[in-house]
């Protein structure tokens, strides 16, 4: 130890001091990489996400920005060819969501949000994105029937939306279902609510019976029909068991 | 007085130096080499008060020679030499108290209490199986199987019925050696199959606590390493007992991760 000493004081200060320069840079670096990881843009964060997830890896088709109302900033949408992603994030955190494909047309609630069922059934007014993923380029404009039903206060509710949207990007259409209520929302949150949370798996031991029909119709430039496709959006759970028990 | 005159003198001729311990190492030398004069002039036989004068005369003006040394030892890297001792010296300490934090915290530790108590005692109603040790890879991770426990047990309900609990808990290891990789977010998709052919839900499929399926939770236990600790809940008792094997799955986009618990053998059987 004594004679390292000794040669370490024999060593020119510029290069002891360059020596340990270097070693905090090294050290920077790797308690950079070691602890905090960062991604340094949002793609390598995302094709992170998919490996941990097991999926992908899939075609970015847009980077959309969310409302503070939800619990990220940002929503990716991806399509890996057999299913379609929807990554929340924020910086370094996020929340992927990957679901296999139902044909040519797949239509998915963006899952979750920072409200309760109560505090859904509370608001005045609301609104959640649907996304609709599509395998026709052809199409500039989509048409969207949707109907919502669950039971609130031992009734049965029961509402039909019509939702219409531009292609803004290809690969899918942004549908936003508003509805408001200056009495609160009530029943009409509370379907909300199921349907913000259909695609999470918050489903379990809840409502795993939802189950939501809807028609999608995509028209072309001249407004020509494209395509017309009726689905059902359910919990993962339901599908399961309705592949299992038709 | 002497001795004050060559203080002030080597003081005045490396007050410019910045750097404290080069002034110092410089005064130092400067007072010995001072004084050498001094006792050459004394060993002469000159008087004490005229060997000082001619000892300062003979070392010149101090206020050009500090000029001089200061020119000589700039600060900028014996300071940078120190600040950057310094800062290395923190980031080490840093980097061995976040460690220990990190191991302290882990929750690792409160798992494997768990499950030591679940592999360590064999006994009628407690069947172990040895060390299975499977393992497949699927995006940089590699799960390994490394125990597994079939365990009947029963717990007094708030109403006082005794409720039966019949569960396989199963240890698996994932090792991925990119520091920058995510946690493993598969857990919610592993299903399992045994040899008989019975399905066993994946998290996400799974309606109630009676349902047969697969869950459970996934730990970070070290800067490569994570622990899924998953349960298969609800097999059938009579059924398990004639599989010959039970295959934890996952095959989602494309992957294929199979984990294969043989149940023929183990302690306890």
């Amino acid at each position: 130890m004594k004679n390292l000493k000794r040669i370490w004081s024999r060593i020119p200060r510029k290069l002891r001091a360059i020596t340990n320069l270097v070693l905090i840079t090294a050290f920077a670096m790797a308690l950079y990489v070691f602890i905090d990881s960062p991604a340094f843009s949002e793609e390598v964060q995302y094709r992170r996400e998919e490996r941990a997830n097991h999926v992908g890896p899939a075609q970015i088709l847009d980077m959309l920005p969310l409302d503070s109302f939800y619990r990220y900033e940002k929503v990716l949408l991806a399509d890996d060819g057999d299913g379609v992603i929807l990554y929340q994030y924020d910086e370094n955190r996020g929340d992927l969501t990957y679901r296999k494909k139902t044909g040519d047309i797949t239509v998915l609630a963006l899952p979750g949000d920072s409200f309760s069922t109560s505090e859904w059934q509370r608001q005045k007014s609301a609104e959640h994105p649907i996304f609709v993923f599509d395998d026709y380029p052809d199409a500039v404009r989509a048409e969207l029937n949707i109907t919502l039903s669950c039971e609130y206060n031992s009734e049965n509710f029961q509402k039909a939306y019509t939702l219409e949207a531009r292609r803004q990007s290809p690969g899918y259409f942004l549908f936003t279902l508003c509805v408001s209520n200056p009495n609160g929302l009530g029943a009409e949150g509370e379907a909300l609510y199921q349907l913000s949370h259909i695609s999470s798996d918050v489903a379990y031991g809840r409502f795993f019976d939802v189950a939501f029909p809807a028609t999608v119709r995509l028209y072309d430039e001249t407004d020509a029909l494209v395509c017309e496709r009726s689905v059902t959006i359910r919990t993962i759970a339901a599908e399961v068991r309705g592949e299992q028990n038709p | 007085m002497a001795s004050w005159k060559f203080s002030h003198w080597c003081y005045c001729a490396t007050m410019k130096i910045k750097y404290r311990p080069d002034r110092k190492a410089v005064s130092r030398e400067l007072q010995q080499h001072i004084e050498d004069r001094y006792e050459s002039f004394i060993s002469r036989g000159i008087p004490h008060e005229i060997a000082v004068e001619k000892t300062l005369e003979a070392m010149g003006d101090p206020k050009v020679l500090a000029s001089q040394l200061a020119a000589i030892h700039r600060p900028f890297w014996p300071y940078l030499m120190v600040v950057s001792r310094c800062i290395l010296i923190v980031m080490i300490m840093i980097s061995i108290v976040s460690m220990s934090l990190f191991f302290y915290d882990d929750p690792f530790s409160e798992l494997s209490s768990h499950y030591t108590e679940i592999f360590s005692t064999a006994s009628p109603d407690r069947f172990l199986y040895v060390e299975p040790d499977g393992s497949d890879s699927a995006d940089g991770y590699t799960y390994t199987l490394k125990k597994a426990a079939w365990l009947h047990d029963s717990y007094e309900r708030e109403d006082g019925s005794i409720k039966e609990t019949n569960t396989i808990y199963v240890l698996v290891e994932v090792y991925n050696p990119r520091p920058w990789a995510e946690s493993p977010k598969a857990l919610d998709w592993f299903w399992a199959e045994d040899s008989l052919g019975n399905y066993y839900y994946n998290g996400q499929e799974r309606l109630t606590s009676d349902d047969r399926c697969v869950y459970g939770n996934t730990y970070k236990t070290g800067f490569f390493t994570y622990a899924l600790e998953l349960r298969i809940q609800n097999p059938n008792t009579a059924e398990l007992q004639e599989a010959r094997w039970l295959d934890l799955r996952y095959d989602r986009s494309g992957r294929d991760i199979t984990l294969r618990i043989d149940m023929t053998g183990g302690d306890g059987l």
